[in-house]
């Protein structure tokens, strides 16, 4: 039995007398469907996550090719026979939603009664499927079947698909309360997704399909917009495979978005008016949105690759990294070894030069008294150097050990001026103490490490000032609970790039060199990691080469 | 050998069972998908067991009849009653077009499952017949034979 007053379909389901809508609404939606669900199954088909969303999708693809059938074929038994999918397919939808949320919120399989539960649910839909309960006649003047659908039926499938929503739902929120903040960025997108798509899909159908049952409307574009749910669906989850998950399935991702963009102004044909004018416009479009897919989908595979070098090189860059730390471990440690083997012969030297020099072993003779005080002036550099190594080694290790107590500062660093005068006068320098401080100057520190500090900060400054002043100047911050230790010279200055390395290790001024100054460069570094050990600082300024240079030793105040 | 034998077809079944118990739900989908597929295309397409309803002929001035516009701006009227049967009956009478067939118009004495319903005020714009015009504000008969 044929519907007599309408025309037999081109091409299956193409026919002039049909609102436009219906082909925009269900050929590009479902093929997006389609492409962004095969995308992510071939991505990776053995996960039972991508198979349900295939699943979802391929049966949405189905019920918009049977509702264009029902548009379009004028064949009553036909139509008939395909009437009950309007029901059974929305029902599948509804439980692959459910066991698709299930193993996406848990990432593992649902349970065998979970499972059970939905069949029992779906059951019923199909073995009614084809009595009189779904649909028992046909009317061939509107060549549809609405006025003998059972609304029992109805309302049950649609119940399944309400259902579904609030399953869906109470899966998302208790999972949301308990996972990671990224994982529920994912559920909120994911969340809004199914959840568009169910409620849309299944409210507006029933709307659609109850309101031609009772004769309120007749050939309803109202079920089209329905299938939007899922293309609000698909765009999210795209947006889910692309922020979150691999950068393959972003490559993959894009392209389906673009393929669907393609087909989407593609699909404009279908309904435009097929004028010269539409067409030049639809094929401008198309060919447009071809380019510009085309270059997102090269700059996102250029970027990808890039990425892939990046993560390669990082990799590389770890090893390296590891195998430096390694080397560096192992230097200090013969560093360490070496100095100590040193010191004690070096002791021994030391010890006996000065015996001799005093005159211990009899009468010194004049020629041999320089050669002597040389002897000795090296062995104290050679003592101060296997100090400044051994520090290194036991910082760079973390077994600098600091005996922390509440120390005068201003007094100890009055008495280490008071100490190194002389030294400083032998070298034409005057070496001067000022202080300017309101709080009495205790900090709490290790006192051996800031006497060294202090030496290491005074004796550069008496080594590197060929002529005028050294000052030591003791001053306090009391608003930032604070004590300042100047060291301020006249000597040679540092230029600003010496300035910016001169805490590194082995870091020594260029002029040092050139200058005859002896020197590990290590002293810098060692004196403000302790400082910094000590919750201090010491900083560097200079204006410039022969400008002079100030230090600053700053550390926090207890009273 | 009897033994080798019995151990394949235990393993085969077993490997079977397992598959099967892993898909279960899988399988009870396309279980349910072919048996109401089959039970639609029997009784839709090879019995042709569903009501039709269709249009027909109707003479306003013996019977009440539903009216509908031939044209846009409602010059002529086309007067029908609708006939819901059964479609295999009509198909046997008329092939699978009805609109040139004068058996489809009307309901065999011995059919059962035949009805004509014509227009009553709930149905919308009638023509009612000129003898009943004046009593008779609505009519509705539903024909059986």
């Amino acid at each position: 039995m044929i519907c007599h007053y309408y025309t037999e379909p081109l091409y299956f389901f193409f026919t002039s007398d049909l609102p436009p809508l219906l082909y925009y609404s269900h050929i590009p939606v479902s093929i997006l469907a389609l492409v962004v669900g095969f995308f992510i199954y071939f991505n990776n088909p053995k996960r039972l996550a991508n198979k349900l969303l295939f699943a979802i999708t391929l049966l949405f693809s189905n019920w918009t090719f049977i509702n264009l059938i029902a548009w379009t074929n004028i064949h009553s038994d036909i139509l008939l026979f395909v009437w009950p999918y309007f029901a059974m397919i929305p029902a599948l939808i509804a439980i692959c939603s459910i066991y698709f949320i299930y193993v996406f919120t848990n990432d593992k399989d649902a349970p065998v009664s979970t499972k059970l539960i939905l069949l029992a649910l779906v059951t019923p839909v199909f073995i009614f499927a084809h009595t009189d309960l779904s649909v028992s006649g046909f009317n061939i003047s509107d060549c549809d079947a609405f006025g003998f659908e059972s609304l029992w039926y109805n309302a049950y499938y649609t119940a399944i698909g309400a259902i579904s929503v609030l399953w869906t739902s109470y899966y998302l929120i208790k999972k949301y309360f308990t996972s990671t903040k990224a994982f529920k960025k994912q559920i909120l997108l994911m969340g809004l997704g199914i959840e568009f798509f169910l409620i849309t899909f299944f409210s507006i159908t029933f709307i659609a399909s109850y309101l031609a049952n009772v004769g309120l409307v007749v050939d309803s574009d109202l079920e089209f917009y329905g299938l939007y749910g899922m293309a609000v669906f698909m765009v999210l989850i795209s947006v889910l495979v692309t922020r979150y998950d691999t950068f393959n399935v972003g490559l993959i991702a894009s392209q389906a978005l673009i393929v669907s963009l393609l087909i989407l102004v593609g699909a404009q044909v279908t309904y435009l008016n097929t004028t010269k004018i539409s067409l030049i416009l639809t094929g401008i479009a198309f060919v447009l949105t071809a380019v510009i897919g085309f270059i997102l989908i090269r700059s996102v595979k250029k970027e990808i690759k890039q990425k892939q070098e990046i993560e390669k090189l990082a990799g590389n860059l770890e090893k390296v990294n590891d195998r430096l730390r390694l080397l560096d471990k192992q230097k200090s440690e013969f560093v360490s070894i070496a100095s100590h083997q040193l010191r004690s012969p070096l002791t021994a030297i030391r010890g006996y030069v000065s015996l001799i020099e005093e005159g211990n072993f009899g009468p010194v003779p004049e020629q041999m008294k320089d050669a002597l005080q040389r002897v000795s002036e090296s062995g104290k550099f050679m003592a101060v150097s296997i100090d400044d190594f051994l520090n290194v080694s036991r910082i760079e290790s973390g077994n600098m050990k600091y005996d922390l107590k509440d120390i005068n500062l201003r007094e100890q660093a009055e008495h280490i001026v008071e100490d190194l005068r002389a030294d400083a006068m032998k070298r034409g320098l005057l070496l001067m103490f000022k202080t300017d401080i309101t709080s009495k100057g205790v900090v709490n520190a290790d006192f051996g490490k800031t006497q060294q500090i202090f030496h290491n900060l005074i004796n550069n400054a008496l080594k590197y000032t060929l002529k005028g002043t050294v000052t030591v100047f003791v001053h306090d911050d009391r608003a930032k609970n604070l004590i300042h230790v100047e060291f301020i010279d006249t000597g040679i200055g540092i230029s600003p790039d010496t300035l910016q390395k001169l805490f590194g290790k082995f870091a020594r001024a260029k002029i040092a060199s050139s200058a005859n100054i002896m020197g590990t460069g290590l002293g810098l570094f060692v004196a403000r990691e302790m400082a910094r050990a000590m919750k201090g600082d010491i900083t560097a300024h200079s204006e410039g080469e022969g400008k002079g240079s100030r230090f600053v030793l700053t550390l926090p105040l207890v009273m | 050998m009897t033994s080798v034998i019995l151990a394949v077809v235990f393993l085969i079944y077993y490997n079977y069972m397992t598959f099967l118990r892993r898909n279960f739900f899988l399988f009870s989908i396309i279980l349910l998908l072919i048996l109401a597929s089959s039970a639609n295309y029997y009784r839709f397409i090879v019995l042709g067991d569903f009501f039709v309803t269709y249009e027909a002929e109707c003479d306003p001035e013996t019977n009440s009849c539903f009216v509908r516009c031939d044209d846009d701006d409602c010059f002529e009227t086309y007067n029908y009653s609708l006939i819901t049967r059964k479609a295999n009956k009509i198909k046997k009478l008329c092939g699978e077009n009805i609109t040139d067939c004068n058996s489809a118009l009307s309901c065999k004495i011995d059919e059962i499952n035949c009805s004509i319903e014509y227009c009553n005020a709930a149905s919308g714009e009638c023509s009612l017949p000129d003898t009943e015009q004046d009593d008779i504000d609505t009519i509705s008969v539903l024909e059986k034979f």
